[in-house]
């Protein structure tokens, strides 16, 4: 069941178009996660979602209520929306302790008192903030503010959450911990959310489905798994996880061999024949070995990573990188040969 | 700020924008535009009255020689200023002078006094008759000369001692934030601890020193006050005392030109000044290093602080004793004995019929409006500016904060060509002078809030309003709250600044509408007013320093320094 649709969105700063004709649906009860670089209009798509910002074209609509419709002229107030936001920065309000913040949402509503206690309350246990009720937001910790701030968004057992980048200033540890919980409360009260990240662990690391952006636009959404495995364009199998990118149309003797290798590694070959498409070989689909091949590379690096090696091989005149067990080690110089079990066609971009 | 488009998303105070751009406008461009129009000899209302007004003033050796004594009143106070306040900061900030804070005090004290009175307080010590000639010249003989007060020397040395505070202050702070491992790497270069002063620290000052240096010269510029109760008896003319005396000769053509010429070097100044901050932010780059250890002063360290003690003596305490003593007195120059004490100056004040009751009144009425209206305007205009996508906010929030440039005689002589004329003949009405009183109080209003609301992250204001609140609601529980505190202050300052206030008071007062600045004023030249004027004195000094204690600032730097309006 579709909880939010987001279609023809389009938004621009001045000149600069910053959403590009998105369209995006959110199932009801998923944690969908936005991920993308720097500047691709994560944020923005967030506050147009929550009705902060406006837009130039398309519509929103959430659990069957149009929130904008730039074309019917409408637009919900964001006060009206039944949507919550938990800040990067946590955005709590200095002068109210935690009660009075998490609070705040349910007194506005003129949500009666005991009612409001017990929610209240029953939220502070949710995210394990009891006995903090008197705290100011200086007097917490970061991992304390960040509970503050979810439980405020909590509160009014809102139709979407949203988190734009709440996690990033956690230590690693932190982030886990709280992804965990996070995803537990999200079952609990089957709450719908979508999460925005530019770190793709943090994003793989609670959501259901995986939504790559890139300059205001949405590239591929999917189940985790299938956007890693599948990738279509260039930039979601470089900006999920790590690629190497091989290109038929290159005169280099070992870029040749390296081509015809993954073409067939990708299967079906009638199909990439054409020379302007791309193939995408992920770097523990690489395999190396010391005997003798088709495909000779040299080892320019090597990174120890516990339960795994990251190699990076000088093949021709470029760089391949390759993830191997730890079985077997290679020295700096050692010259192997290269073979590839699997690739994928993207478009280029 | 995220751009919102107005018709997407309700803005809130939209539809209150229209009458503050007409009040703002009204109110500051319009008088400054008359007074611009009329010394261009144009006037819109008498179509006759034309010609080149510049000519006959530049042309006027009177102004030219007000002009240099002007220029040289600021440049003597800058220097003195800066060497006093400066030397002072570098013991403070960086020596292990004992009872530093003590010394803050009293230069903050000193801050404190507003510089009219202070001038009066040395007239009181310098004057022929006052209390140090009466000992260095009478009694022992010590001079040849009777030392003058009133002379341009006179000025600077009131002005100086008015001003070395705000040097001291800023730069104070300025050392204390400064990177000291740099001086610690100059000493580890093999550089002398005069030598790293001199090369290493002094240098990194001296973008602090300089704009610090443009404020107090372009204060002094506008000064008023001190000028006049100094300068007037023997007819030593700055520009400001210059356009006060045309304006009582009502000369207004030589009064417009000579404010616009006055305008114009106190903008240039200030502008200056303006460049200067936003061009010296990199200099302090590393805040958190560590702290260095303090030059030791050695066996100099008492007879330093015996030193200091003994300046601030001079700069504060006995002027700040004399006042106080004087106030008590039955009749200045009496001796301090006991039964020529009384308090009947105080009771005057607050005795009912008396012109100082009057004018207590009167002053406390102004301030207290044109405090809150400024209030309210301010935070209007910086919520305009920093929260929504007005066209040309930016200008509003200039044009609100230009009056921190025009000196207050330039304001008064400016509201009278603006306010002079039907239908908008107010001049001779309490109104224009409470109408005068917000335009210069307008700009601090302005800062104080502004700088809060600039701070205070939008994502404040968002939060509420996805959790649920209203644009209003929002305002008044989380806006309004976490401004207040530049609220308060702006509306202290305003406050403070009226009660003070003496150009634009005596060129704009009527009968029945004086203030405390009139007041005083008036008291200035006959010597048996002294001992109200003292009271006076003393009563505005006790309000002045508890005003500071309420905003927080006493003996601290303060960022926004405060025109003194004498
Ligand atoms: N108020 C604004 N005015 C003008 N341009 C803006 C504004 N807000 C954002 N932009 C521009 O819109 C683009 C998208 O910004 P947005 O904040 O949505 O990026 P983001 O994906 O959230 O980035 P990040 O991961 O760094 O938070 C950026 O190029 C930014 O410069
Ligand atoms: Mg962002």
């Amino acid at each position: 069941m579709i909880q939010a649709e987001i279609a023809d969105l389009s938004k621009k700063y001045g000149k600069e178009v910053v959403i590009n004709d998105l369209n995006l649906r959110i199932n009801k009860g998923e944690v969908l996660a936005v991920v993308g670089p720097s500047g691709c209009g994560k944020t923005t798509l967030l506050q147009i979602i929550a009705g902060l910002t406006g837009a130039e074209k398309g519509s929103v609509v959430l659990a069957g209520r149009t929130l904008l419709s730039v074309e019917r002229n409408i637009s919900v107030l964001p006060e009206k929306r039944k949507i919550a936001m938990v800040f990067q920065n946590y955005a709590l309000w200095p002068h109210y302790n935690v009660w009075q913040n998490i609070s705040y949402a349910l007194r506005v509503r003129g949500v009666e008192k005991s009612k409001c206690e017990k929610i209240v309350k029953e939220t502070m246990e949710m995210v394990r903030l009891e006995g903090k009720q008197k705290r100011y937001p200086h007097e917490l910790s970061g991992g304390e503010q960040q509970r503050v701030a979810l439980a405020r968004a909590l509160v009014i057992r809102p139709d979407l959450l949203l988190f734009d980048e709440s996690l990033s200033n956690l230590d690693a540890k932190m982030k886990e911990k709280m992804l965990r919980e996070i995803k537990k409360i999200q079952q609990e009260l089957r709450l719908t959310i979508v999460h925005v990240t530019h770190d793709q662990h943090e994003a793989m690391g609670m959501a259901d489905r995986i939504a790559v952006m890139n300059k205001g636009r949405i590239e591929q959404v999917g189940v985790v798994e299938e956007v890693y495995k599948y990738p279509v364009t260039q930039f979601v199998a470089g900006f999920i996880g790590t690629a190497n990118f091989i290109s038929g149309s290159s005169d280099d003797i070992t870029e040749s061999k390296l081509w015809r290798r993954a073409v067939r590694a990708a299967g079906n070959e009638n199909e990439i024949q054409e020379k302007e498409k791309l193939l995408s070989v992920r770097p523990e689909d690489v395999i190396i070995k010391r005997e003798k091949g088709e495909i000779i590379g040299t080892v320019a690096k090597a990174i120890y990573r516990g339960n795994a090696i990251d190699y990076e091989i000088m093949a021709g005149k470029r760089l391949l990188y390759v993830r191997t067990g730890t079985r077997n080690l290679y020295e700096l110089g050692a010259e192997v040969s290269i073979d590839m079990v699997r690739a994928v066609a993207i478009k280029c971009n | 700020m995220k751009l919102r488009k107005g018709k997407e998303r309700s803005q809130g105070p939209l539809f209150i924008s229209g009458p503050v751009i007409l009040i703002v406008l009204g109110l500051v461009l319009y008088p400054l535009l008359m007074l611009f129009l009329f010394s261009l000899g144009i006037n819109l209302h008498d179509p006759n009255i034309t010609g080149a007004y510049y000519l006959q003033a530049l042309s006027d050796i009177k102004t030219m020689v007000a002009l240099k004594n002007t220029l040289y009143v600021a440049g003597g106070v800058t220097a003195v200023a800066i060497l006093l306040g400066g030397g002072l900061a570098w013991l403070v900030a960086r020596t292990d002078i004992p009872h530093k804070r003590l010394i803050e005090i009293i230069v903050f004290l000193t801050f404190t006094i507003p510089s009219y009175i202070l001038a009066v307080a040395w007239i009181q010590l310098l004057g022929r008759n006052g209390f140090i000639n009466r000992l260095l010249y009478e009694k022992w003989q010590f001079i040849a000369e009777p030392l003058d007060i009133y002379s341009l020397e006179g000025i600077i040395l009131v002005m100086a001692l008015h001003s070395f505070p705000l040097v001291f202050m800023a730069l104070v702070s300025a050392l204390k934030m400064n990177d000291k491992t740099l001086e610690m790497a100059a000493r580890l270069a093999g550089a002398s601890r005069m030598k790293a002063l001199f090369t290493v620290t002094l240098p990194l000052m001296l973008p602090n020193i300089l704009s610090v240096g443009l404020l107090v010269f372009q204060q002094t510029m506008a000064c008023f006050g001190v000028a006049a109760v100094i300068g007037l008896p023997t007819s030593n003319y700055v520009l400001t005392t210059r356009i006060y005396s045309a304006m009582s000769r009502l000369d207004l053509p030589s009064a417009a030109s000579t404010s616009m010429i006055l305008l114009l070097c106190s903008g240039v100044v200030f502008c200056l000044y303006n460049y200067s901050l936003r061009s010296k932010r990199y200099i302090n780059i590393n805040s958190q290093s560590r702290k260095a250890e303090p030059v030791s002063l050695g066996s100099w360290k008492m007879p330093m602080f015996i030193g200091v003690f003994l300046l601030l003596s001079v700069t504060t305490i006995i002027p700040l004793g004399s006042v106080v003593a004087t106030s008590f007195l039955k009749s200045w120059g009496l001796s301090l004995r006991f039964e020529n004490m009384t308090i009947n100056n105080y009771l005057t004040i607050f005795g009912g019929q008396t012109i100082a009751f009057r004018a207590f009144f009167n002053s406390i009425t102004f301030a207290f409006i044109a405090a809150t209206v400024t209030a309210i305007i301010g935070t209007i205009i910086s919520y305009l500016s920093t929260r929504t996508t007005i066209k040309g906010r930016k200008y509003l929030e200039f044009v609100a904060t230009w009056p921190l440039t025009v000196p207050g005689t330039v304001l008064a002589v400016a509201a009278v060509l603006a306010w002079i004329n039907a239908p908008l003949r107010i001049y001779g009405t309490p109104w224009i002078l409470l109408i005068t009183y917000i335009v210069a109080c307008l700009p601090f209003g302005v800062r104080n809030i502004n700088g809060l609301l600039q701070g205070m992250d939008p994502l404040l204001e968002d939060a509420a309003r996805v959790s649920g609140a209203s644009w209003l609601r929002t305002f008044k529980d989380i806006t309004l709250p976490l401004i207040t505190p530049g609220i308060k202050a702006g509306w202290i300052t305003a406050f403070l600044l009226v009660l003070r206030e003496i150009p634009i008071s005596i060129l704009l007062y009527s009968a029945g509408a004086e203030t405390i600045g009139v007041l005083l004023y008036s008291m200035r030249s006959d010597t048996g007013g002294l001992e109200t004027v003292s009271a006076v004195a003393v009563i505005l000094i006790v309000l002045i320093v508890a005003g500071n204690v309420l905003i927080g600032k006493f003996g601290k730097p303060r960022k926004e320094a405060t025109n003194d309006p004498s």
